[in-house]
């Protein structure tokens, strides 16, 4: 009998453990992943680094019972950490990408162009962690307790950052005039 | 008009939609003028997300796998004037005897082996790459069917071993060749014969 027939069954390599338990949630890995950095292609590299850090921890990986909130809250300190890096050395933020862009602004006037990009300029003023919440909660749904969970973070410090950058994304769009048009044309033929 | 009922013709109709009625509300309800603004904020923000590159999953756990060789703990045997590819063939299975599975056992013959591949580099290596190539009878784990695999990875400088789980379909072999390129230089190429006998 040669050495290497046994009946305990060989383990997968892993490689292929490491392919099982992460390509279920590459794609909700990237979705999050472009919310935070608005390009297609940081999206993928961004996702890209965390693998790659996470695949040396396939054995911890595969011990870890809920693991897409964990590998969320992995994506988020990996973007964190690269936005900390890119600051050091300042680029200029390009925050949609041209695909997603075109959707948007293909029957859109100039002023809502201006309008887009003042967003745009908005949202890359954000630190990070504000970008998250705001991305993560009002645009994908997160509840805030459950985010409070995933992120590691207060869920007070959550409503805070989420408060201050509204309040600073607001600033880029129309406001909801509390005095209309209209009242003003009436004084005007008084 | 109320606030339900201004948030819900406004949420049905548009948020763009605001007639005089919904202006007489708004002039005194701040609290809708709050809740339209997050509207308008969140519809602003949630821009269509595109569809990720054509083959981003599987590219990613690729680069994922071949960008964290195991470094070797010894150190090197001898210093390298040039970036240096040498391989060597370990047939082994984990915790096994170096045995090799013959053509003459189907359970053997599709049983994987580990060729360690040791990639010694002179200097750090940004976006170097490896490509392989396999027999017709050859396949990686985790890759069945591809006989033509490229890994993109950053190498720091020193020894790193790439450990490649291969099975052979059938048990004839074949050779697997492994070329690392690095910018515009010329490949270093090394040629495994994996078979059999």
């Amino acid at each position: 009998m040669r050495g290497f027939r046994t009946s305990r069954p060989a383990r997968a390599s892993r490689a292929s453990r490491f392919d099982a338990l992460l390509r279920p949630h590459l794609r909700s890995l990237y979705r999050v992943a472009y919310r935070y950095t608005g390009k297609r292609e940081d999206a993928e590299d961004l996702v890209q680094d965390l693998l790659t850090k996470l695949y040396p921890r396939t054995d911890e990986l595969e011990s870890v019972e809920d693991l897409e909130p964990w590998l969320l809250r992995s994506l988020y300190n990996a973007f964190i950490d690269r936005v900390r890096k890119q600051q050091r050395s300042p680029r200029t933020v390009d925050h949609h990408d041209a695909e997603a862009a075109s959707v948007v602004d293909v029957h859109q006037d100039v002023s809502r162009m201006e309008q887009r990009a003042a967003l745009d300029s908005a949202i890359a003023g954000l630190t990070p962690e504000h970008r998250a919440v705001v991305m993560l909660h009002l645009v994908e749904g997160y509840p805030l307790p459950e985010l409070a969970a995933m992120l590691q973070v207060q869920i007070g410090t959550l409503k805070s950052r989420l408060h201050r950058a509204k309040r600073q994304l607001r600033a880029a769009l129309d406001p909801v005039e509390p005095n209309p048009p209209r009242e003003r044309v009436r004084e005007h033929e008084l | 008009m109320n606030c339900n009922r201004l948030r819900a013709e406004l949420t049905e109709r548009g948020l763009g939609s605001v007639a005089e009625r919904h202006r007489d509300h708004l002039d005194g309800c701040e609290l809708c003028r709050l809740w339209l603004e997050d509207r308008r904020l969140i519809q602003a923000l949630a821009t269509p997300v595109p569809e990720p590159s054509p083959g981003f999953e599987d590219r990613a756990i690729r680069r994922a796998v071949s960008a964290s060789p195991r470094r070797l703990r010894q150190p090197a045997a001898a210093a390298a004037a040039v970036l240096a590819l040498a391989a060597s063939l370990a047939a082994w299975l984990a915790g096994h005897g170096p045995d090799r599975p013959g053509a003459a056992d189907p359970v053997l013959a599709v049983a994987p082996r580990v060729i360690n591949v040791v990639i010694d580099t002179k200097d750090h290596r940004q976006d170097a790459l490896l490509t392989i190539e396999l027999a017709e009878d050859l396949e990686l784990e985790g890759y069945a069917g591809q006989h033509l695999i490229e890994w993109r990875a950053d190498l720091a400088k020193g020894r790193h071993l790439l450990a490649l789980p291969v099975r052979m379909k059938t048990g004839v072999g074949g050779e697997i060749r492994i070329a690392l390129t690095h910018g515009g230089s010329t490949p270093t190429r090394v040629r495994i014969p994996v078979g059999a006998g």
